[in-house]
């Protein structure tokens, strides 16, 4: 199920998402931050489900193991003791307070990096000073390919000459400084090209990404929570 | 402050996709073994090389942070789990090289080293800045928690733990003085070799 697009966010919705889940679990009372956070998997569940499902995997769930068992495993005396385990049940509460944050925050991140275009990222960089980062993001995305070539055309020469086998590190060293020499070598290529067709000619303009009605969405369930946090509790 | 030309923005893009490519193949990797010690200043002093070579080879102060930020903004779209702690680290850590450089002149290499041992520092220092956030002050109780279990295991007292932080220390500062002391000579040596212009 999509969201309606008129209604979908943009790059600011998502920032103040981000933000927003940050601040409410600094400032918010613990209510509200469970509220926020069934709210916000929901949100996750029936709009955002590909972001969601980048988040599950092994890593995750690793690191959801470690954080529970870390809080509620303790070798002081007075704690309940199940298996020859010492367990804290107010330590299996804090994890979970912990676990639910992060989670939270990983959620937030994840659409965040799933949802923003690119182009909005590099205009919002490029309006706040950044200029031309979106060219030198540009470059790189389309230089990755190269790198990987070039890597590995030099790696098979060095091995050739048996480098790799002698030197070791120096071999390395030879590896990475022969990449970038090569590298900024085709960068006069790219530099032409780009100049080709009027890259730095003319007036420059800056474009700050458009605000979407999503957002204003997104904004006003944050400051709605924050109120009624401080009015009712 | 004259904005960055082609050349530039050029440059600056390849040592984003060297970062970048670091970052994606070797970074996942040392990513996927929870257990490897020190796995994240290896990646910062990698990444130390390329940013300070960045600035000595472009002679611009911002380039050290729009490279780390093209790589932090590639890691990101990279395929893969939750990549937000690193993507923060690798933005920080531009910033970080990107504020020593600009304390002053580049052509002997103490800012760089400084560079690199701040880098290091802070790669030290994100897992606690990161785990505040991600998890709130609640962590570091458990930290000490942690450290008096320790300490009542290994039968020391939780102070003695300090002296274990005193290698971890110097490691640092070898690895990022290193690291910057490379991407200086780097970054000479590249300004020689490809005869670069800022044209």
């Amino acid at each position: 199920m999509k969201s309606p697009d008129s209604l979908a966010p943009g790059i600011y919705g998502y920032m103040f998402l981000m933000a927003g889940v940050i601040a409410g679990f600094i400032f918010l009372s613990l209510l509200f931050q469970i509220a926020g956070f069934l709210f916000l998997l929901l949100y996750a569940l029936v709009f955002q489900r590909d972001a969601l499902s980048r988040m599950a995997r092994w890593p995750l769930i690793i690191f959801a193991v470690t954080v529970l068992s870390v809080s509620a495993i303790h070798l002081e005396s007075g704690a309940e003791e199940y298996l020859k385990i010492n367990i804290e049940p107010s330590g299996i509460l804090l994890g979970l307070h912990m676990l639910m944050r992060a989670v939270s925050i990983f959620i937030a991140a994840q659409i965040f990096s799933v949802r923003v275009p690119v182009l909005d990222l590099t205009r919002l960089a490029d309006a706040i000073g950044m200029r031309g980062f979106g060219f030198s993001l540009g470059v790189a995305f389309h230089m990755l390919p190269e790198v990987h070539s070039i890597a590995r055309e030099t790696r098979d020469a060095l091995k050739l000459r048996g480098n790799f086998r002698i030197h070791r590190i120096h071999a390395t060293k030879q590896w990475l400084i022969a990449i970038l020499v090569q590298l900024i070598q085709r960068s006069d290529e790219v530099v032409s090209a780009a100049r080709t067709r009027g890259f730095g000619s003319g007036k420059r303009y800056r474009y700050f990404p458009e605000w979407h009605a999503g957002d204003s969405l997104i904004v006003t369930v944050i400051i709605v929570a924050f109120i009624l946090d401080s009015v009712l509790l | 402050m004259k904005a960055m030309n082609a050349k530039e923005l050029v440059v600056i893009g390849c040592f984003g996709a060297v970062g970048a490519a670091l970052e994606i193949s070797l970074g996942t990797l040392l990513h996927t073994f929870k257990f490897v010690p020190f796995k994240g200043l290896l990646m910062t002093s990698l990444l130390v090389v390329i940013l300070v070579a960045s600035r000595i080879l472009t002679g611009r102060r911002s380039a050290p942070f729009m490279v780390g930020a093209v790589i932090a903004t590639l890691k990101m779209l990279s395929p893969g789990a939750v990549y937000f702690t690193v993507t923060i680290a690798i933005l920080l850590e531009g910033f970080t090289v990107f504020a020593v450089l600009s304390a002053g002149s580049v052509k002997k290499p103490f800012l760089p080293v400084l560079a690199g041992i701040c880098a290091a520092f802070y790669s030290l220092a994100h897992k606690f800045l990161i785990n505040g956030i991600l998890m709130g002050s609640e962590i570091f109780e458990i930290y000490l928690k942690l450290l008096r279990d320790a300490s009542l295991i290994l039968g020391m007292k939780p102070s003695d733990a300090l002296w274990l932080l005193v290698p971890v220390f110097f490691l640092h500062v070898a690895f990022g003085s290193a690291a910057g002391y490379f991407g200086w000579k780097l970054g000479n040596y590249l300004r020689r070799v490809t005869r670069y212009e800022k044209s």
